[in-house]
């Protein structure tokens, strides 16, 4: 005899602690009208998209903040989007991982301002109308879609959700993508090194939109015809009809690793978060045991950009990359760390970070060699010239 | 407003309900529905029908957002407050009809 069971929802929800407070924890004021929340896998943090409130006629200004409520210690934490001239659009955090957090965000411009607004709870009614064909419609294309590859991530009601959110708060966003450079920012939130960004990327065609991020994956609304960003574009009997697609692209320091067991993705996270917080030593210990040259390269490439041989060699070793260890003892001997670092980065096929590091520490000869080695020979010789210059110039200033 | 659900079934789409709501942010978690109506939080099944409703004092305000990540719900009022709560709490009840969860298909051994 078989027997079926179900679970199903009887009992009060439970309230996590006592209410929280969207105030400024310096003065007690509030921070502003909320426009947008998500709550993260347990129930620890929530982040809050929110429009400053003007005046008497109560203007709505988006705040280029990112804030980040934690239960734990009650405060609410702040990312500033500020000097990067943007605004947040929208968030996303990991299904499992409570920490991991994802963030789209746009130019900040007028249009961009009216945008928010229109998108506030309180219109949601007038749109109403017009929206619920276009949710439908949106939804069951995304979704035709997402069942052949996604089903065992998300339930498709969530995926229904997201989808209306998405048609909702982005009515007017499809013309704005092409000025308004969307940009993805993920990042680490923490209660002891606050919030960290761990990669930010700029969303191009054929992605239009984040839709939310399940590590190691982030997922995408693209509209039109996709043509290889990632492996997972698909459904190619779909693209006369639907111009609305799923798409996703690998997280950074996942990269070569998107299918591994649960353990080493664990593992990979903590790499990452320490990574982020820039702790290479704990980083390293988190994924000494991972028997991959993936996660090796990537810590390799972070190397460069922290400027840490030692761990770089160690990478290299493991990478099996013996070219590169070799060039990495020799050039140990350069006096500039720059220089050294800039030598993995040739190995690692990192030219552009090696570029920058010849220049940052004066070695023209190497990076006259290394334009030599691309087969650059203007820039080699435009190089040289300026470097020359200079030298003229600080011996003229000399004397 | 009327909300419609999409249910995946083999790359098609049922509508599983169509309802009036007046609902300001709603939330949805298996079967269950999460809503911010009026001054309480309500909880429905998925054609709407009341399971629960949870009331919001003066002091705390109405509920205006609602956001559900597996296990936990969040909600804000237009007072600013932030509640969070566990909708985990279940009990497990033995289905009548003898029909096999998500899998109306398997054959039944006696």
């Amino acid at each position: 005899m078989a027997r079926s069971f179900r679970s199903s929802f009887t009992q009060d929800p439970k309230p996590l602690g006592s209410s929280g407070k969207f105030l400024d924890s310096t003065n007690n004021t509030s921070i502003g009208a909320i426009r947008s929340i998500r709550v993260n896998s347990n129930g620890t943090r929530l982040s809050i998209l929110s429009d400053k409130v003007h005046g008497a006629l109560k203007i709505r200004e988006p705040d280029s903040r990112l804030h980040v409520y934690d239960s734990d210690r009650d405060i609410v934490d702040h990312y500033d989007f500020k000097n990067q001239k943007r605004i947040p659009v929208s968030h996303f955090w990991d299904p499992s991982e409570p920490k991991l957090l994802s963030c789209e965000t746009r130019l900040a411009s007028v249009s961009d301002s009216t945008n928010s607004i229109s998108s506030s709870p309180t219109d949601e009614p007038s749109e109403q109308p017009e929206e619920k064909t276009e949710v439908s419609e949106r939804s069951e294309r995304v979704q035709q879609v997402y069942r052949r590859e996604y089903e065992p991530l998300l339930t498709s009601s969530h995926l229904l959700l997201s989808a209306q959110q998405n048609s909702v708060s982005r009515v007017p966003t499809s013309s704005l993508t092409t000025s308004s450079k969307p940009e993805i920012t993920t990042m680490f939130v923490t209660a002891d090194f606050g919030i960290k960004m761990q990669d930010v990327f700029a969303l191009e065609k054929p992605l239009e939109t984040l839709l939310g991020l399940d590590v190691p994956r982030l997922y995408f609304v693209s509209t039109s015809p996709s043509d290889g960003i990632d492996s997972n574009s698909e459904s190619k009997d779909d693209d006369s009809s639907s111009p609305s697609k799923l798409m996703s692209k690998v997280m950074r320091d996942f990269v070569g690793l998107e299918d591994v067991d649960n353990i080493t993705k664990a593992a990979l996270l903590d790499f990452s978060y320490f990574l982020t917080i820039g702790n290479m030593d704990e980083a390293y210990r988190a994924v000494k045991l991972i028997k991959n040259p993936s996660v090796w390269e990537n810590m390799a490439h972070m190397c460069v950009k922290t400027k840490r041989l030692d761990v770089a060699e160690v990478c290299l070793g493991n990478m099996g990359h013996a070219r590169g260890a070799a060039a990495v003892r020799l050039a140990k001997n350069e006096p500039e760390l720059e220089a050294a670092v800039g030598a993995v980065a040739v190995q690692l096929g990192l030219l552009e970070d090696a570029e920058r590091l010849f220049k940052e520490c004066g070695r023209y000869d190497l990076l006259n060699n290394l334009y030599q080695g691309q087969g650059k020979w203007e820039e080699g010789e435009r190089e040289k010239r300026a470097s020359l210059d200079e030298d003229e110039n600080t011996s003229q200033r000399a004397k | 407003m009327i909300l419609i659900h999409l249910k995946c079934t083999s790359l098609r789409s049922v509508q599983i309900s169509d309802f009036q709501t007046s609902a300001r942010s709603i939330a949805l978690r298996r079967d269950t529905l999460f809503m911010a109506e009026k001054n309480r939080l309500l909880i429905t099944n998925l054609h709407g029908v009341q399971r629960l409703s949870v009331s919001f004092t003066e002091a705390e305000g109405i509920p205006m957002l609602l956001d559900l990540n597996g296990n936990f719900l969040a909600i804000t009022t237009n007072n600013g407050i932030i509640k969070l709560m566990d909708v985990s709490r279940k009990v497990i009840e033995r289905e009548t009809s003898g029909n096999c969860y998500n899998h109306s298909n398997t054959t039944k051994q006696s």
